[in-house]
């Protein structure tokens, strides 16, 4: 964090997010009033310029915003900076406050609420020791610039036009440097977990395009490396010289789907000899305790063994035909 | 009866795996990623840790276990890596990071029981 806030020399900079032109008034006046520098930003892309270029000491943002939901800024912001970030809602919807916590908010406020709850919990969000200084919103990586908050990448100072999608992924990536990013994990963080219908198949066609745009190649990848049948990982390092132009594309992507769906038949298999090793094991306790109270039917892991084996029956139907290059022809179950 | 935590983000392995522990009397706490997993051993203490080395988040199994080694008190704890991978190279990495042994899926994992009573005696 660039200010300490509670340093009762430095004047706290606070920024406000909410479109609701009376509320942003009055919340204006409150903290003016009480010796705070305040800006105000009335929608989203305004609200991530601000910070990137103001650095408050603070934030309020108010979670029904006109061009996104707060909660999507919230994670937007998130993958660059660690302001205080106070949530008002008026939303009675507890589900709706647990995402703004997931997604990073600090603490919540309910409307209506008085200026004295407002500056105790501003200042106690102030009080509160930040975990690391304020990172940039612009990265660069060789010749690839991204300016996380302006939403802009350009490779080798060429505008690149990125989807929102590809920009969460994006997001998220580089939020995670050098760590493992799960295919399932990412699908969650990306889609926020309510899009059963997105598969791991819609990833990777988005990690394709992603890598095409920004100038990757999945068989010599000098950013995002696939990890065979777990997920990806951001590699590039901040600042680095253009690394090395990379090798001839290959069917890269083919041995990634196959691999990842090898990853998803092991696990089936796996689950098959435990479902195995269970009815075994109460078939065995029934013969010895002759229908004692409390022994377990065999029925049940039966039938998952049962389960588990159609799922590798899929499974190997769906390797064939990524390996036949076929995968229209296949539905998204698996 | 051992205290076991269990890290798996497969919900098929988890439950079934989850089910035959419980079936043989031990006590279970499951965790699906890394972060859940590490706080979970923090808290529950447990006498065995299974932990998935592939798993979702920003923490994978390694990670985990790297996690469970520097934990005051825990630098004995049996952590056993469940993983389809076994190549040298890979048990190198799991030895350096702290696993203790390895249950190879699929078929390594029907050992897991005799090889728990083993460790309780």
């Amino acid at each position: 964090m660039s200010a300490t806030g509670g340093n009762a020399a430095e004047v706290v900079k606070v920024l406000v997010v909410d479109d609701d032109v009376q509320l942003q008034a009055a919340l204006r006046q409150m903290l003016t009033r009480a010796g705070m520098q305040v800006q105000v930003a009335g929608e989203r892309a305004e609200a991530l310029s601000t910070v990137a270029v103001s650095v408050p000491d603070v934030v309020v943002l108010d979670l029904s915003l006109p061009d996104g939901d707060g909660v999507q800024l919230l994670s937007e912001l998130r993958t660059w900076s660690d302001v205080p970030v106070l949530v008002l809602t008026g939303a009675t919807d507890p589900r709706r406050m647990l995402a703004a916590f997931d997604a990073g908010a600090d603490d919540y406020l309910r409307k209506p609420f008085g200026p004295d709850e407002l500056l105790a919990r501003l200042r106690a969000l102030l009080r509160r020791p930040r975990g690391e200084e304020v990172e940039s919103a612009q990265r660069t990586y060789g010749g690839l610039a991204v300016d996380l908050a302006a939403r802009t990448v350009s490779v080798s100072g060429v505008p690149v036009h990125l989807t929102p999608t590809e920009w969460r992924i994006l997001g998220a990536l580089l939020a995670n440097p050098g760590k493992l990013l799960t295919h399932r994990w990412v699908l969650a963080e990306v889609w926020d977990g309510s899009h059963g219908d997105e598969t791991r198949a819609a990833l990777r066609a988005h990690l394709r395009t992603l890598r095409s745009k920004i100038g990757d190649d999945a068989s010599a990848p000098r950013y995002i490396a696939t990890e065979s049948g777990a997920g990806y990982r951001w590699i590039a390092l901040e600042g680095a010289e253009e690394p090395p132009a990379p090798g001839p594309a290959a069917e890269a992507e083919t041995v990634t789907d196959v691999a990842e769906l090898v990853h998803d038949l092991n696990n089936a298999l796996t689950a098959a000899r435990l479902a195995v090793a269970l009815a075994r094991s109460r078939a065995a306790r029934l013969a010895d305790g002759a229908g004692e109270d409390g022994d377990q039917p065999v029925g049940p892991p039966l039938d998952d063994a049962v389960e588990q084996l159609e799922r590798v029956g899929r499974l190997a139907l769906r390797i064939e035909a990524t390996v036949r290059g076929e995968t229209d022809l296949l539905d998204d179950e698996e | 009866m051992a205290r076991i935590v269990m890290v798996e983000d497969d919900r098929d392995v988890a439950r079934l795996l989850a089910t035959l522990l419980v079936d043989a009397g031990h006590e279970v706490h499951a965790a699906v990623d890394g972060q859940e997993g590490i706080a979970l051993i923090q808290q529950v203490r447990p006498d065995l840790a299974l932990v998935d080395m592939t798993l979702p988040g920003a923490m994978d199994g390694l990670e985990v276990t790297r996690a469970v080694r520097a934990t005051e008190g825990l630098a004995d704890l049996p952590v056993w890596a469940l993983t389809a991978r076994s190549r040298p190279e890979d048990r190198q990495r799991g030895e350096e990071a702290g696993v203790s042994d390895y249950l190879v899926k699929p078929d390594g994992i029907v050992d897991l029981l005799p090889r728990i009573e083993a460790v309780l005696r």
